[in-house]
């Protein structure tokens, strides 16, 4: 008894140092470091950064504050990653349920889906042009927002959501249960009813999971194409761009919350998954 | 008891009746596997069926062919007028007898949402069948939070939510403990007194057969034949315990495991 709560005791202290004391003690020789150093545009401090990420307002140079550029970027990939879910889970239902259109499109499927989403962006740059989404809805005058969610941006996050949510999607329906179909039947559910109230359902778990790697896909997938020369908005664009002006502090800042969002929108699919179906792994 | 009491009440109504059914199974190597051969079978309305037979011998397959879930090779399989085989059939399986996704109300509801019935009026009869199979207070519990036991009465319950005229049972406390069996035995036997539900149940347990039944048809052989059906006139509740019982017990055992000695 004694031996176990010492045990415990044991873990907790351990929890303790590895999300306390080790990146507390980081920062500190970060700090005292980057302080010594003397080099700000090169390795700024830890103060310095954090300095930055108080004021997300904050206007650097002629390129938007943190905020806005997260907004803007937040606001491609949730379009992009929608219609990317939409089509997704659309096509993979299908294909998961006939299996003959299985036949016809998973070949060219299976031929694109290792292609990097980004290697699509000068394509759909050359393609898209410069339009974006207010010429797509025939939107004369300027507008500051819908005019920075250009057509090839949502394009290639399409295509890095895409296929996850396809997959996966697919691999849901088409391997559901028998006994389930069967359940349906003998309780006298017809194709279309076994279809909204056994397959979906079913298939529901992989097709979250396949929405969490979507997601986490588009998100990458952005950051990436902001970089990329032709961009002039987003946090993956204020990021290179700050670098370029030796404003490491606004970069790092850029990186935290890079990071930061990308860890928080995994946490919330996860507890989309865990809500839904909680279920998964314990059928009996 | 004898089998000769079969014909003389031949004049209750019959549900189904099934002639010369036959049914073969091509193995993945491409060999033909006779599992059923030339079944004649009536169903009368109201009965407690049970079929016995030991593992593999293709009770299963008899069941799923009645339910329509598989078609019969040979022979034909004849519903009665009234009976209507895709609406008025209902399924307890074994394993995977409720929706892990549903809870307890949601499954025995799930008959009546396919047909359509209106949310308040089927979460009342739902929650009234749960009550009456013993699982009142359950009503927002999962499959994966009940014990065997308990699935096995909620799937009970899924399977009469619909009115059946004839339920179907493969096995359906074949993963449950002695004891627990025992006491859904006397639920579903009690359950049938009130609704005299026609049902047919299949079990490779004789004590279970015998326990349930008022007739008893014992399949063996590959590929499977009736080798007897039994009216079973004990009084109940029955005994294991007594001579009739046993004597009873013992003459399925030997149809079914004829190779053994006998006694």
């Amino acid at each position: 008894m004694e031996k176990q709560t010492s045990k415990l005791r044991f873990i907790e202290i351990s929890k303790i140092i590895g999300w306390v004391i080790v990146p507390a003690a980081l920062l500190v020789i970060w700090q005292v470091g980057a302080a010594r150093a003397g080099k700000p545009w090169l390795l700024p401090t830890p103060v310095q950064i954090f300095s930055q990420l108080a004021h997300p307002a904050r206007i650097h140079f002629a390129s938007g504050s943190l905020a806005s550029n997260t907004f803007i970027s937040l606001l491609r990939v949730l379009i992009g990653f929608a219609v990317a879910a939409l089509g997704g889970v659309m096509l993979g239902v299908l294909m998961g349920s006939l299996r003959r259109l299985r036949h016809w499109i998973e070949p060219t499927i299976e031929i694109l889906r290792p292609l990097s989403a980004i290697a699509w962006l000068p394509f759909a740059i050359a393609v898209f042009k410069l339009n974006s989404l207010r010429h797509l809805l025939g939107i004369e005058q300027y507008q500051p927002i819908l005019d920075q969610i250009q057509l090839g941006m949502l394009f290639v996050i399409f295509i890095g959501g895409f296929f996850p949510i396809l997959v996966n999607t697919i691999d849901g329906v088409s391997g559901i249960r028998q006994q389930y179909v069967l359940l349906a039947r003998s309780l006298g559910a017809g194709r279309r009813q076994i279809f909204w109230h056994v397959s979906l359902p079913a298939a529901m778990p992989h097709i979250l999971t396949g929405l969490r790697l979507g997601l986490a896909r588009c998100w990458m997938v952005i950051i990436a194409a902001e970089m990329m020369v032709g961009a002039d908005s987003g946090i993956g664009y204020l990021l290179m761009y700050a670098a370029d002006n030796s404003a490491m502090d606004v970069t790092i800042s850029c990186m935290v919350i890079i990071g930061t969002v990308g860890g928080l929108m995994n946490l919330g699919m996860r507890r989309c998954l865990q809500k839904y179906t909680s279920w998964k792994g314990k059928e009996i | 008891m004898s089998p000769g009491r079969l014909q003389s009440k031949s004049a209750q109504d019959s549900l189904l009746s099934l002639k010369e059914v036959g049914k073969t199974f091509v193995s993945d190597a491409g060999r033909q596997v006779p599992v059923l051969e030339s079944i004649d079978l009536d169903i009368r309305a109201g009965e407690l069926t049970t079929v016995v037979g030991a593992t593999g011998t293709g009770k299963s397959t008899l069941l799923n062919v009645i339910a329509g879930l598989c078609d019969a090779d040979n022979g034909t399989v004849t519903p009665a007028s009234t009976l209507d085989i895709q609406n008025e059939l209902a399924y307890v399986f074994q394993h995977y007898t409720l929706l892990p996704w549903r809870n307890v109300l949601k499954n025995v509801a799930f008959g009546l949402q396919l047909r359509n019935i209106p949310q308040p009026q089927r979460m009342r009869e739902a929650a009234a069948l749960i009550e009456q199979v013993g699982l009142g207070g359950f009503e927002k519990a999962y499959p994966h939070e009940l014990s065997g036991g308990m699935r096995q009465r909620a799937a009970i319950a899924q399977a009469l939510a619909t009115k059946p005229k004839v339920l179907l049972m493969d096995e359906p406390f074949g993963s449950l403990d002695d004891g627990t069996r025992a006491e859904l035995q006397k639920m579903l036997i009690e359950l049938h007194r009130q609704t005299h539900t026609t049902t047919l149940f299949v079990t490779h347990n004789i004590d279970e057969a015998i326990i349930l039944a008022d007739r008893i048809v014992v399949l063996g052989g590959r590929p499977a034949v009736i080798e007897a059906g039994i009216v079973v006139d004990l009084p109940r509740p029955r005994h294991r315990t007594s001579k009739e019982f046993t004597e009873l017990y013992m003459k399925i055992r030997n149809m079914i495991t004829p190779c053994e000695v006998k006694q």
